[in-house]
């Protein structure tokens, strides 16, 4: 199975190399081609199941509680002024 | 023997008899990582001073009252870095404690650093580490295993009282066995995954890597539960696990799949689990075999999913809020994210994001996530029908021992089969513990054999009172690398 490493790069928001994206290539078409002995199994009429428990959505009283605060929230950003986060320009 | 080198239920005594204090077994296990973490690498950072400081003030009478633990690095305690093993978090400071780090300093307990791991828990070798190298204590030029290699290095090498890992087709139980300690995985959502980094959603746990059984059942008293800040953390009651560790094994029904007990396993890894198979018949237990058909399938399966969940959990790291920022002046948003993580996020990571967004990629889903959910149904539908009839099954951790370093670094698929007997336990969400069940000697090393039991869901008393049975009458966990 030939896979569109470039491709699924871009979908993913990964810049590679000339040499990552044939490496890649390589490594991921066999890992794709062992993936494919799923399709010798019949699932027809097989549920999917996307989570071992019961998913269900849980709620808290809409009260408000203590958030993080200004330092704890910025002290990691890698890039910041005057209390702001500092964004690459994405509106024209 | 000195402080660091004793269980937890062995630091208790000697606190309550006042023996040894908080404050002398944080210096002791401190002393040891300068001494001995050179060669290991089971350590990225220490957190010495605050762990220093707690100890003042531990209170000895509380359930892990005094104990220093080792934390993998993907789980936030506030004030320290958590890095995930990763470029992209290598300065990142925890502005807040994880749940369990909540509760194990609730109950008493001190974090004392945090440990080396594959980068985001991707990886069997913790080779994937982009921070540091850590050996295997019984042989430093072999793996410890992964991704929680560094907890389980730490642990086994006496570098640590007891650590936390996490496990997401094996993290936990594959590097317990290559190192010679304890290692439980807990049921999907017994322990809450809050300040956990997200790899798999699914399938992450958090639990401990231990010296005993028991051990491990006292560390996970603690960390049990529901979690308001988990959906998926299970609201149930937490038994009574120390409580039940005595019980035996007398009539305990254990299972042998016949699809894990195959060729292709190393032959002393193969001896070393009947042995231990045999100590629990000659307990009482009756051994029946099951049958789990789609196990080949598992490891497969577990790649399309497992990939698929990361890719959309790592989307988070954007270079914004957090993290790794590329220096490079960007003409557009995509450029910033591209250079950014192409920047941060190490091979083996890029790999696995690239596989998960082809899987979920328009005409892909199809094909491969939605038909690996189904396969992932059949696999839980194994164990199902298999638990009627067997209250644990007993199956190796790993088909082989501990390999050397570097032996397998352009072969990522043949890593990924490193997980083949654990992956299955999280794909189907039930328990499962490693338990060192002796050694193989491989081209002239001894190397530590894990003996994996796994148990229902919420079946944690089962495969610990199975394990701490076990414990009583074989003396493989005492066994240490440097004697």
């Amino acid at each position: 199975m030939d896979m569109d490493v470039r491709r699924a790069a871009e979908l993913a928001r990964i810049e590679l190399t000339a040499d990552e994206a044939e490496r890649f290539g390589g490594q991921l078409g066999k890992i794709l081609e062992y993936i494919d002995k799923l399709n010798s199994l019949d699932v027809s009429g097989v549920d999917a199941m996307a989570h071992a428990n019961a998913v269900y959505d849980v709620t808290r009283p809409d009260e408000s509680r203590p958030g993080f605060g200004l330092e704890k929230a910025l002290r990691n950003a890698p890039r910041k002024t005057a209390d702001q986060f500092i964004v690459t320009k994405v509106v024209e | 023997m000195e402080l660091h080198q004793l269980s937890i239920t062995e630091l208790l005594d000697r606190y309550r008899s006042g023996a040894a204090s908080p404050r002398e077994a944080v210096e002791s296990v401190l002393t040891a990582i300068s001494n001995g973490d050179g060669t290991i690498g089971a350590y990225l950072s220490h957190g010495a001073e605050a762990a220093l400081a707690a100890a003042e003030n531990a209170d000895t009478s509380l359930p892990l009252g005094g104990i220093p633990i080792a934390i993998k690095d993907a789980i936030n305690v506030e004030g320290q870095t958590t890095t995930c093993a990763s470029k992209f978090l290598e300065n990142f400071n925890s502005p807040y404690d994880a749940t369990v780090i909540a509760k194990l300093k609730a109950a008493g307990a001190i974090p004392l650093g945090k440990t080396n791991m594959d980068e985001f828990a991707m990886g069997s070798s913790t080779e994937n580490s982009a921070l540091g190298k850590t050996t295997n204590p019984w042989d430093t030029s072999r793996i410890p295993g992964g991704s929680s290699g560094g907890s389980a290095a730490a642990v086994a090498a006496d570098l640590a009282i007891a650590a936390l890992g996490s496990d997401t087709g094996g993290s936990i139980r594959q590097p317990a066995s290559h190192c010679g300690c304890v290692g439980l995985k807990p049921t999907y959502g017994r322990v809450s995954r809050f300040g956990l980094v997200a790899f798999a959603s699914s399938l992450d746990q958090i639990g401990p890597m231990t010296k005993t059984a028991e051990d491990a059942a006292r560390v996970l008293q603690v960390i049990a539960g529901g979690d308001i800040n988990d959906s998926t953390c299970l609201d149930e009651p937490v038994p009574d696990y120390l409580g039940a560790l005595n019980q035996g094994v007398r009539g305990l029904r254990v299972g042998l799949p016949k699809e894990y007990f195959i060729d292709g396993i190393e032959p002393g890894v193969k001896a070393a689990v009947e042995a231990a198979v045999k100590e629990l018949e000659s307990q009482g237990a009756e051994i029946v075999e099951v049958s789990l058909p789609h196990t080949e399938y598992a490891v497969a399966t577990y790649y399309i999913i497992a990939t698929a969940e990361a890719s959309a959990n790592l989307a988070r790291f954007d270079g914004v809020r957090y993290g790794h920022r590329s220096a490079i002046q960007p003409e557009s948003i995509v450029e910033h994210y591209k250079n950014t993580r192409a920047e941060g996020f190490g091979e083996e990571v890029k790999r696995r994001v690239i596989l998960g967004t082809y899987v979920l990629s328009s005409g892909y889903y199809d094909a491969y996530y939605l038909r690996a959910q189904k396969v992932r149904t059949l696999i839980r539908q194994d164990f199902t029908k298999a638990f009627e009839n067997v209250d644990v099954i007993a199956s190796p951790v790993a088909p082989a021992p501990a390999f050397k370093i570097g032996e397998n670094a352009d072969d990522p698929l043949k890593v990924y089969l490193e997980d083949i007997f654990t992956i299955a336990a999280n794909l189907a969400g039930i328990c499962g513990i490693s338990v060192p069940c002796g050694f193989s000697d491989c081209k002239g090393s001894r190397l530590p054999v894990g003996l994996q039991l796994l148990g229902k869901p919420l079946g944690e008393s089962d495969i610990l009172r199975a394990a701490h049975a076990y414990q009583q009458t074989t003396d493989w966990h005492k066994a240490r690398p440097f004697e």
